[in-house]
């Protein structure tokens, strides 16, 4: 026979006072003495960042959507599935104390909250730990689908709209951080780079050979953590979020090098870690122009800092390895002849390195 | 006032993760940072860094294992340290808590902690960072020269009593005369007003009662940076300096930098990027200070005071 889900069980509103952590909750495996709120308090905020959810908790109120899942055991309600929102609600109501080390924080979200701590929480009872069991797996080792980062700073975007259009800037990132139980720079990041999105998006994409499944939106976040680059842009940094002296020139190069693809299906960009050479390049306009005279950002990346400094370090670059290999010749046994080959080759290119420089200082 | 605390560092060798999560305690309002504390910024900087990270630290298994990685070696420091190091591990092995009362050598610690950090430091204030951990370096080398040496910095505004002046031909050309060679120089070949150290921020000599060649000298270059090390090092080198410097015995190099330089098992990491200069990182400063008793003449750094009143969480 199927069994009810717990979709189809009453919700009900019990005290917080009458809810206990479930000592046998996997989360407080590691705990001498689950039974302890201390012990529990203490793990919650070391381990799990209960500071985020009390945050959050604080801003917007207890999700009334989600009950707690309960069970009674040994004469105590125990909360099979919640326990962190019960810790983030105990401490914000005052029912627990934290560990003193943890004072200072609990206490400024405490007075951050905009919203008075609950005393009591929709649950849904069940009659035993067994019933609930099996629907918490999911939950907790697969988990939710977490958005992609453009699917997040969209939501954002309707969260700000719709929750927050009169604060001032600042105060609109920090109430949507506490939100979210996250940082107000990363809620402006994510506002920044969807920000370039929508102008790219505006100006169809500058007429570039792409179109906006080619956005790989986790680029722009990344790119916009580098100061050269948010310089070059015309931004005030990572979290200008009107963007008022926008380059849209440069927001155009920047597009044309991370998203649009040869024929080889390949950008000029390639992959992430490349950001940090891009950074390099559009701190150099004479970089910049070899970039786009020849779409080679390994090339480009040389004149960053000028080509007297780029030889310099190609050269100490090399100082570096001849050092290594110096110091592996007494531990290598045998030495062979094409050992000896390299060497030799090695020789001779350094010299004529160094003939060429001695013959133009001496011109 | 410190900047890019949400930023890991991108190297993945425990002695970088330590030192940041140490300066993250520093500053959190409760003086602590836990492994959930952690966890969370990881999570964040997966959406804002592509630089390889989203792969290595996306999942909490792999955040739960750089937080083992990190107590570990925070308990190796806690060892090597002893007294100066002003952070414990809890019992649990979830928190970092900087302790209480920090003595002169834990402060010290904590100033060659942020040394180490530059990155997290605003422009403006990386030159006052940079002149302690020169100044610090200083008092250190000092006391490791034989009696009797002479050691004089080589970096500008240290008033009436500095050595070294103007240009770096004449730098250069006052360096020779004290560790007693022939300047095989000229001064065009210097860059016109160039007035920098030329690789050298300190040099000793043994006058050795006369006036012969043949002296025991040494340089020794400062450096904070973590990337920068493995060439600076032989910047006051006879390598790079002995064309211009033919003395008759060759000088010793030293290279002062803040990073703690070791792996968990207590062996220098980078070992074969370490050249010829003896390296002296944040254990041998310490150690070194506490053998001489020489915590009480460090310079003091304003710096770290601002750095302690701040809060971030």
């Amino acid at each position: 026979m199927a069994q009810s889900s717990p979709a189809t069980q009453a919700i009900v509103r019990l005290k917080t006072a009458d809810l206990s952590f479930d000592p046998k909750n996997p989360r407080f495996f590691r705990l001498n003495n689950a039974s302890d709120d201390n012990a529990v308090i203490e793990e919650m905020l070391d381990d799990e960042g209960v500071q985020d959810l009390m945050a959050s908790i604080g801003q917007q109120g207890f999700f009334e959507g989600e009950p707690l899942l309960v069970t009674e055991e040994g004469g105590k309600l125990i909360v099979v599935e919640g326990n962190r929102r019960l810790a983030a609600v105990k401490l914000l109501n005052r029912e627990l104390e934290p560990p003193k080390r943890r004072r200072a924080s609990v206490e400024g979200l405490r007075d951050e909250a905009d919203v008075n701590a609950p005393h009591e929480l929709p649950c849904i009872e069940y009659p035993s730990r067994k019933e609930i069991m099996r629907y918490l797996g999911y939950r907790h080792i697969t988990g939710i689908k977490e958005w992609d980062s453009l699917s997040k700073a969209r939501y954002l975007t309707d969260i700000r709209q719709q929750f927050y259009p009169g604060l001032e800037q600042a105060e609109q990132m920090k109430a949507m951080a506490k939100d979210i139980g996250s940082r107000p720079d990363y809620v402006a990041q994510l506002l920044t780079s969807l920000g370039l999105y929508i102008k790219a998006e505006e100006a169809s994409f500058f007429e570039l050979p792409m179109e906006a499944k080619d956005v790989e939106f986790s680029y722009l976040m990344t790119a916009l953590s580098y100061k050269n680059i948010t310089d070059w842009l015309g931004l005030e940094g990572r979290t200008d979020v009107e963007m008022p002296r926008l380059n849209a020139a440069n927001l155009k190069r920047a597009f044309s090098w991370m998203f649009p693809k040869d024929q080889q299906g390949n950008t000029i960009l390639g992959e992430s870690r490349n950001l940090k050479v891009m950074a390099a390049v559009v701190s150099n306009q004479d970089a910049v122009r070899i970039l786009e005279d020849t779409g080679k950002l390994s090339e480009a990346y040389l004149y960053s800092e000028g080509p007297e400094q780029a030889l310099i370090h190609a050269l100490e670059e090399a100082q570096k390895r001849v050092k290594i290999a110096w110091n592996m010749l007494p531990e290598t046994k045998p030495l062979t002849e094409q050992h000896l080959e390299l060497a030799e080759t090695l020789f001779e290119d350094t010299k004529s390195i160094r003939n060429h420089l001695r013959n133009k200082l001496e011109d | 006032m410190l900047t890019a605390l949400d930023a890991p560092p991108k190297p993945s060798d425990p002695l970088f993760w330590t030192d940041f999560v140490e300066l993250r305690a520093l500053v959190h309002p409760d003086r602590c940072y836990s492994r959930g504390d952690l966890l969370g910024l990881l999570s964040r900087a997966k959406d804002t860094d592509g630089d390889g990270r989203r792969s290595r630290d996306g999942g909490s298994e792999s955040g739960e294992a750089r937080w083992r990685d990190i107590a570990h070696f925070a308990e190796g420091r806690a060892h090597q340290f002893a007294g100066a190091y002003p952070f414990r591990i809890s019992v649990d092995g979830d928190t970092l808590e900087l302790l209480e009362a920090t003595s002169l050598n834990q402060n010290a610690y904590l100033c060659l902690l942020l040394s180490s950090l530059m990155r997290h430091v605003p422009k403006q204030r990386q030159g006052e960072l940079a002149r302690f951990f020169e100044k610090a370096s200083h008092t250190v080398f000092r006391r490791l020269m034989p009696e009797g040496a002479e050691v004089h910095p080589t970096w500008a505004g240290g008033g009436e009593g500095v050595r070294y002046r103007e240009t770096l031909y004449e730098k250069m050309q006052a360096i020779s005369k004290d560790i007693r060679c022939t300047a095989n120089f000229t001064e065009r070949d210097f860059k016109e007003n160039d007035r920098g150290d030329g690789g050298i921020d300190l040099v000793a000599w043994h006058p050795m009662a006369d006036q012969r060649e043949g002296i025991p000298a040494a340089f020794a270059q400062c450096g904070c940076s973590k990337e920068d090390w493995s060439f600076k090092q032989l910047e006051a080198s006879p390598t790079k300096h002995s064309r211009h410097l033919p003395a008759m015995h060759p000088w010793a190099t030293y290279y002062f930098m803040p990073l703690d330089l070791r792996h968990a098992d207590g062996d220098w990491a980078y070992k074969s990027d370490i050249g010829q200069a003896i390296i002296v990182d944040r254990l041998r400063l310490i150690r070194l200070s506490h053998q001489y008793g020489l915590f009480s003449e460090w310079p003091h750094l304003p710096l770290i005071d601002e750095v302690r009143k701040t809060e971030y969480a």
